[in-house]
């Protein structure tokens, strides 16, 4: 599903050039559920937001089921975007002023979703992530394992093919982590490619294959069995 | 879509209530007042649009030079003028004379309605000009002598008129004032629009002043120069091709440099831009004045812009809080065109709750802006055609959408532009341009809010010091009484009249009584071929005149510099007898006398007759500040029909009001006591003056107001970012004085560079509007330091509002909460 080849991102201020991601290659299947991991700074989120195409690498490829992306301008890494990939964040990023209902109800908004299906969709994924009954809250008052739930609402909602997840249950206590975890792995055994960002040794156990970066490289792989 | 745009954006304001709180205040302030002005703007700009011929119509301006100065700059000019450019112009679809009747008493079987002010002119008029008739004759009503068209209310007042049915009373005879005839009413219109140059309540036929008066002059004559004329061009004439060919016309048919030696230019003048662009002496109409207009609709846009910044500012300023909403909207896959429209519908919302709320204000203030413009003005006049058609109603349209689009769309373009997994990942800062633009922007607005303060003192202190100035006469407590016109006109009147006057001085709380011609803050009369006996035969110059009573240097208290007063032998009932004169001193100097002695004595020619200087009086101003003192010759004239002026001491007022009005009536019965106060009138003059004084004072407050309402907002925002180091400051030992300068120091300085850019661009204007006056006052650069001075203590106000309380906040607080 996505094979990226020598990409390369650089960061640059008035007098220093970071490099964040350098010649880096990797392949994600199709179904798989790949944790990275590593020290912080090593690029592990310039490369979730290659991935997620919020960002464009400075060289090297990017193909994404088939198709290259790498130089797509913004209206078609959004067009793409919206249609293929959800993410859910360690600090949940609802948006204060919508409701849990209206929150997961945004992607489809901007996919263009009709009303009535819309309702449908954002009720039945409200019930299968158990916070039907918070339909009508706003994110503050929801606990962070509520929130998080949401957000993964959000993030699915679309029938996305891939999920980039950025430390999921960094904010959160083990009880309502691990619930997340499962969250994501049935979701995984359903069919969603998973990618996902972590500093837990214990949340990566969940996935199938674990890419160690250090300094924008790849230092290792690990097959989980 | 749209529906949770609105949505957020309602949830937003309704969540930064006081953020929202500025900005929509700033905006409603801003949209009202702007509404305000535009509707005083468009209805000063709609004068005489209503008339269908109105971009044909002109009327003829005639210039006078003599000894190559500009004398007489004038809309009256010589009765044959009209007539003459017809004949001579194919281009001349029309003309139409017109000769001020005055206010005139329409008498109907025992009613007499006084007040009633008239003009005579050609039939052609109703069909040149657009005033609607209500009944009687369309095409002739004013083709025979002896015949009127009256006004709505005019016939209302006369005649006992039930609904609208106006039918009943046309043909009906009426007389006017003296007249020993009867006029046949012939049409009925509709009451002239207050947007009409010419104002009038009764229209007599011209025929009436040639035939009936006997004024063989009115009719085609190149020597009295009383008349109007206004002229109808055939649709697409170039009229300043037109006004080329004038100089030969002038050279044709004018005679005046062999009566007296003066050139004469005649030009066509847009009767559109005749209320508006009128500098000329002898106005028939209602003027207002274009700098007036222009200067407020400039403000207007000042004040609408400064609450858009506002809205930019705060909205720019306070991107970090949008920025998560931003990100979270992209990654959910929200493109920044979508984004930009979701910013727009919020700006959209935001102008149209401000809209709404200004509407509110208009109506509520509506009735003191009235009073302050004098003119019945409603938000129907936004959509007034005015001058260039409805520039000013599609201006306000496009103005106000252009308006909601920027101020909603460089916000909506800096936060879409956000990257999102920085902002998601809290690593977002504001950046360094957006402070950029928002330091230029506070500059703008104070640089405007210094601009107006400096104006508001200059204008203040020019009409103060109109207001102040030694007129060289004294007009306190001076009441003007209308002359009798219901007295017979025999040689027996200067008796009569000087009998009056001493019957008035017998009255306790009156001081002095005089009767004139004129009074001062009228249009004195002109003679243009005045010279001295003993200067050049050939040089003449032009003087105006006034007749006067004995009594009228010490009813004003004018003062003599040399000579005598009048004494009675000096009056006579012929005029031909008339012998002596008093000049002012500019006269005395215009005709070359080297001082007020040495004219004593001396001889001049005035109107064809020699005249013995007995007085000189010290320049007086005659009329209002604008123009400069003129040589002025005063005739020992005296006229039934005069106007009475009556010096009366502070106390008991009314009591000597009734007594002069029982002397007047029992004095000359049949005529009405009609008064008003001289210092009031006069002042009239300053009306336009005083309507830019106070607007300039009123709408730059609105303007500081909202700028400081931003500045409010800033500060605040400022200060809210600023918290955790104030915390540490404050327990590294800062006290509150240093806070507050730390956090008002930037902001001043904003201030500071305001003001450098104000001062010469506020000199400029002002110094420009200073020209307009014959005689004004020097801009003095304290007024620019008390006004820079004035900003920043505005500017530092509104800043330690939130400063002072940041400052005092417990440090522990700020600092636990990060």
């Amino acid at each position: 599903m996505i094979k990226i080849t020598d990409l390369e991102k650089f960061y640059r201020t008035e007098e220093v050039e970071t490099i964040a991601l350098n010649k880096l290659s990797i392949h994600v299947n199709t179904g798989e559920f790949v944790a990275i991991m590593g020290p912080s700074g090593c690029g592990k989120s310039t490369l979730l937001n290659i991935l997620g195409m919020l960002d464009d690498p400075d060289g090297g490829s990017y193909v994404f089921n088939g198709v290259e992306v790498a130089h797509f301008n913004e209206r078609k890494r959004a067009d793409l975007r919206k249609h293929n990939i959800g993410f859910v964040f360690q600090s949940f990023n609802l948006i204060d002023e919508l409701t849990v209902f209206e929150n997961v109800e945004l992607p489809l908004i901007y996919t263009g979703v009709p009303s009535s299906e819309r309702v449908k969709r954002v009720e039945e994924v409200l019930d299968k992530m158990q916070i039907m009954h918070r339909r009508n809250h706003y994110p503050q008052q929801l606990s962070g394992g509520q929130q998080q739930r949401v957000a993964i609402a959000r993030a699915v909602v679309n029938k996305p093919k891939l999920i980039l997840a950025d430390e999921p249950t960094g904010n959160l206590d083990s009880s309502n982590g691990n619930d997340v975890m499962e969250l994501l792995t049935d979701l995984n055994e359903q069919g969603t490619t998973i990618i996902m960002v972590t500093h837990s040794e214990h949340d990566a156990r969940y996935s199938h294959r674990i890419i160690r970066l250090l300094d924008g490289q790849t230092v290792m792989e690990n097959i989980m069995i | 879509m749209i529906r949770n745009y609105l949505k957020t954006a309602w949830r937003n304001l309704w969540k930064n209530k006081f953020f929202s709180l500025i900005n929509i205040l700033g905006l409603s302030l801003g949209m009202g007042a702007c509404l305000l002005i535009l509707q005083y703007v468009n209805f000063e700009l709609s004068y005489d649009q209503f008339n269908k011929n109105a971009p044909n119509l002109y009327r003829v301006v005639n210039d006078r030079y003599q000894n190559n100065k500009l004398i007489q700059h004038g809309t009256i000019t010589y009765s044959a003028v009209g007539k003459a450019l017809k004949t001579d112009f194919p281009e001349v679809a029309d003309n139409a004379r017109i000769l001020p009747f005055g206010q005139q008493v329409i008498i109907y079987k025992d009613k007499k309605i006084p007040k009633e002010s008239a003009f005579f002119t050609d039939n052609s008029f109703l069909s040149m000009f657009s005033f609607p008739v209500s009944a009687g004759d369309t095409k002739n009503a004013l083709m025979e002598p002896n015949t009127v068209v009256i006004s709505e209310t005019t016939a209302r007042k006369i005649f006992d008129v039930k609904g609208n049915d106006f039918n009943p009373y046309i043909g009906r005879l009426i007389k006017v004032t003296k007249d020993t005839f009867y006029s046949k009413i012939t049409a009925i219109i509709k009451d002239v629009p207050e947007n009409s140059l010419l104002k009038f309540d009764m229209l007599v036929s011209y025929q009436t002043v040639i035939r009936s008066y006997g004024y063989k002059q009115a009719d085609y004559d190149f020597k009295d120069s009383d008349f109007w004329h206004y002229i109808l061009l055939k649709p697409g004439t170039d009229y300043n091709a037109f006004n080329a060919k004038l100089g030969a016309f002038s050279q044709r048919h004018f005679q005046g440099n062999k009566v007296s030696g003066s050139v004469e230019k005649f030009y066509l003048q847009p009767l559109l831009k005749a209320h508006l662009y009128s500098d000329t002496e002898y106005e028939i109409g209602n003027t207002g004045s274009s700098n007036v207009v222009w200067g407020l609709l400039i403000i207007a846009l000042f004040i609408i812009g400064i609450a858009w910044v506002n809205y930019i500012n705060l909205s720019t300023a306070r991107s970090a809080e949008r920025a998560k909403e931003v990100g979270i909207r992209k990654v959910t896959g929200a493109t920044q065109s979508q984004l930009i429209r979701q910013f727009l519908a919020e700006s959209f919302l935001v102008n149209l709750m401000a809209l709404c709320i200004g509407l509110i204000m208009v109506y509520m203030a509506q009735g003191i802006f009235n009073d302050l413009v004098r003119h019945q003005l409603s938000i129907a006049y936004l959509f007034k055609r005015g001058l260039g058609g409805y520039v000013i109603s599609i201006g306000l349209i496009v103005t106000v959408l252009v308006g909601i689009f920027i101020s909603g769309f460089y916000p909506a373009f800096v936060l879409s532009a956000f990257k999102p997994i920085l902002v998601l990942k809290g690593k977002f800062r504001s950046t360094g341009k957006g402070a950029l633009l928002r330091k230029i922007l506070v500059i703008g607005q104070f640089a405007i809010t210094v601009i107006l303060i400096t104006g508001s003192f200059v204008v203040y202190k020019q009409i103060k010091y109109m207001n102040q100035q030694k007129l060289g006469m004294n007009i306190d407590q001076v009441m003007v009484i209308n002359g009798p016109i219901f007295v017979p006109t025999d040689t027996s009147f200067v008796t009569r009249a000087n009998t009056f006057i001493a019957e008035l001085d017998q009255i306790p709380g009156l001081k002095n009584a005089a009767t004139s011609f004129w009074v001062p803050g009228n249009e004195m009369g002109r003679n243009f071929d005045v010279r001295s006996a003993t200067g050049d035969p050939n040089t003449h110059y032009t003087v105006r005149f006034d007749g006067i009573s004995r009594d009228y240097l010490k009813t004003y208290d004018m003062q003599l510099l040399a000579g005598r007063n009048f004494v009675s032998t000096d009056y006579n009932p012929s005029f031909d007898k008339l012998h002596n004169v008093i000049l002012n001193y500019n006269a005395i100097k215009t005709l070359g006398f080297a001082s007020p002695e040495a004219a004593i004595g001396r001889s001049i020619f005035n109107g064809g007759k020699q005249w013995e200087i007995v007085g000189v009086v010290a320049d007086y101003h005659q009329k209002s500040l604008h123009y400069a003192i003129e040589p002025t010759i005063l005739e020992p004239v005296l006229n039934i029909e005069n106007q009475i002026s009556v010096k009366i001491t502070p106390r008991n007022v009314e009591q000597t009001i009734a007594a002069v009005k029982t002397k007047y009536s029992s004095f000359f019965p049949g005529n009405i006591f009609d008064y008003h106060f001289l210092d009031e009138s006069f002042n009239e003059q300053y009306k336009n003056d005083e309507l830019f004084g106070k607007a300039f004072g009123i709408f730059g407050g609105f303007a500081i107001l909202i700028a400081c309402l931003g500045l409010l907002g800033l500060s605040l925002f400022a200060t809210l970012q600023r918290t955790k180091e104030i915390g540490v400051r404050k327990v590294l030992g800062a006290s509150i004085a240093n806070i507050v300068f730390l956090l008002s120091k930037d902001f001043i300085k904003l201030v500071i560079v305001a003001i450098l850019i104000a001062v010469p661009i506020a000199w400029y204007v002002l110094h420009k509007w200073l020209q307009d006056f014959a005689y004004h006052i020097n801009i003095s650069w304290w007024i620019f330091g008390l006004a820079g001075a004035l900003a920043v203590v505005i500017a530092l106000a509104t800043i330690s509002f939130q400063s002072i309380k940041a400052a005092a906040a417990n440090p522990v607080k700020s600092l636990r909460s990060e």
